[in-house]
């Protein structure tokens, strides 16, 4: 039988899977730590020294890349916070700035036929914005990356691909698709 | 399996009941205790942790199954997955649409069923949920008195879990649970559960009530017939000549074949659904299954072979023959 499900609260469940992932992280620090350092150590002896030379310089390249991602990190933390900033509503947002951050993320393989802020007014008298995108894309995957993409920019709380189908153009077929993000925070 | 599984533990109407298993499947100990109330109370779990320490459970770590009363569950027809659509949100906004409750208050889950003769287009899914205020309650009563809640299942999937080893690699199986307030039917379509139903007017409370009403007795007196004598027509002494005791057993024969109607229903519905052939085995678990004769009078009217389950069909000889121990088997079956 396949079914096995857990319907603990969502919170619950994350922390839950946090957990199991820092229990087998730290089981696998303590096995390096304990048998697969000694062994490499005891091997290093009778190792070529052009092979250790190698080694260290690989190390190096490494400890360098990680230092340019913690910078990329940083930088993107920094550009995600301005971007946020700059669409929430008190600040009567910079679209422009939004509008051109989506529109480098379609890239060429997507054709967008409408792009619009939506305003919704919700019964408890708040209001929130939507980014309605709607186009086209040579393959269903493609629409797919895309949401993950949006998601990825980090100033949508949700993003919903509510349609993606087949349709005839001029050029073929492809998938034509739209998608609904909804800014994070967008109470006014 | 490595470690030793969590604490499967269920609560239910007046019992409760655990099991916790050693890596590799054998048990490590279990206990079914009456608790006497309904009510899942902090003084009510604090009583079944002090009686889990005294049976030998090890650790904190507890799976429960989600409450009869809040656990919601349907067959639900969604778009294909290869469509892109987002199937868990159609069948999270489904099941509230059913429950009438509010989307993002459910907890909900769901897995895909084999399709089935008359599907064109789309999908089928068996979704489940749970109100995540009342998954939130269930946890904080069992935080206070030290147990920390590792999953919540549906009742009906660690039923059919418990039964794994005798409707495994059947191509159509159906699982009882007969239990106190109502009993559950869950059908099995090649290993993967397809249909699930709860029958309350099939609860052993409501047959009881029915033996004190005939019989003109107590509830302990009728719980007594029903769980010791049962449908047993032929004794051998003197209970052979009790005119009550037949009474008893026309009541107990009325009840087992409204389940019976009830089961063939939900065979027939699911044979007709997959085109399939009729039912390999009908699996009595839950406190129902200890009725005498009940399987060998119930084989008849659903036209299936039955089988009464015991706990040593899943571990092997030693295991307590208790059917009741169905769903706390399954939760700790998962090994959470």
């Amino acid at each position: 039988m396949k079914e096995t499900i857990n319907l603990l609260p969502r919170d619950r469940l994350r922390a839950i899977v946090m957990h199991r992932r820092i229990t087998q992280w730290g089981a696998a620090v303590s096995l390096c730590a304990t048998v697969v350092l000694p062994a490499a150590l005891a091997l290093r002896e009778g190792v070529d020294p052009a092979l250790i030379e190698r080694a260290r310089r690989s190390e190096e390249i490494l400890a360098s890349l990680q230092q340019q991602r913690s910078m990329l990190a940083k930088e993107l933390a920094g550009l995600q916070q301005e971007l946020r900033a700059e669409t929430t509503l008190e600040a009567q947002a910079r679209w422009e700035s939004l509008i051109e951050h989506v529109l480098t993320l379609l890239g060429e393989d997507a054709a967008l036929e409408r792009l619009a802020i939506e305003r919704v007014q919700s019964p408890d008298g708040t209001a929130r914005y939507h980014l309605a995108l709607r186009g086209l894309v040579r393959e269903q995957s493609d629409a797919l990356d895309l949401t993950v993409r949006l998601e990825g920019l980090g100033v949508f709380e949700r993003v919903v691909l509510e349609e993606s189908a087949r349709r005839e153009t001029i050029a073929g077929e492809l998938i034509s698709f739209r998608i609904r993000a909804t800014l994070r925070g967008s109470e006014a | 399996m490595r470690h030793t599984s969590s604490i499967g533990l269920h609560l239910g109407r007046g019992w409760a009941s655990g099991v916790q298993l050693r890596p590799g499947g054998r048990l490590r100990a279990s206990m079914l205790v009456e608790t006497g109330t309904e009510d899942l109370s902090e003084e009510t779990v604090a009583r079944v942790a002090r009686i889990l320490d005294r049976r030998g459970f090890e650790g904190r770590r507890v799976t429960l199954c989600a409450p009869d009363d809040a656990a919601i569950s349907a067959l639900l027809d969604v778009p294909d997955r290869a469509s892109g659509a987002p199937i868990d949100q159609i069948v999270r906004s489904e099941l509230a649409r059913l429950a009438r409750a509010e989307a993002s208050t459910l907890c909900a889950t769901s897995w895909d069923l084999p399709a089935h003769a008359r599907q064109r287009e789309g999908a089928s899914v068996l979704g489940v949920a749970l109100p995540e205020d009342e998954g939130e309650r269930l946890c904080a009563v069992f935080e206070c008195v030290g147990l920390r809640v590792v999953a919540i299942d549906a009742r009906f999937c660690a039923v059919a879990r418990a039964c794994g080893s005798i409707i495994q690699g059947q191509e159509l199986a159906g699982v009882v649970e007969i239990s106190h307030g109502a009993s559950r039917v869950v059908v099995l379509h090649h290993d993967t559960i397809v249909y699930e139903r709860s029958l309350p007017a099939c609860g052993l409370d409501g047959l009881v009530a029915t033996l004190v009403r005939e019989l003109r007795t107590d509830e302990e007196i009728a719980t007594h017939l029903l769980m010791h004598e049962g449908l047993c027509e032929q004794f051998g002494d003197e209970r052979d000549g009790w005119i009550r005791l037949g009474t008893a057993r026309e009541a107990i024969a009325a009840w087992t074949s409204d389940l019976a109607r009830e089961c063939e229903t939900a065979l027939r519905f699911t044979r007709e659904r997959y085109r399939c052939g009729a039912a390999g085995v009908l699996v009595l678990a839950g406190h129902g299954a200890r009725i005498p004769g009940l399987a060998e009078f119930l084989e008849p009217l659903v036209e299936t072979r039955t089988h009464r389950w015991s706990p040593s069909d899943a571990l092997g000889d030693g295991a307590p023959d208790e059917p009741a121990l169905a769903t706390a088997l399954g939760l700790a079956m998962r090994y959470d």
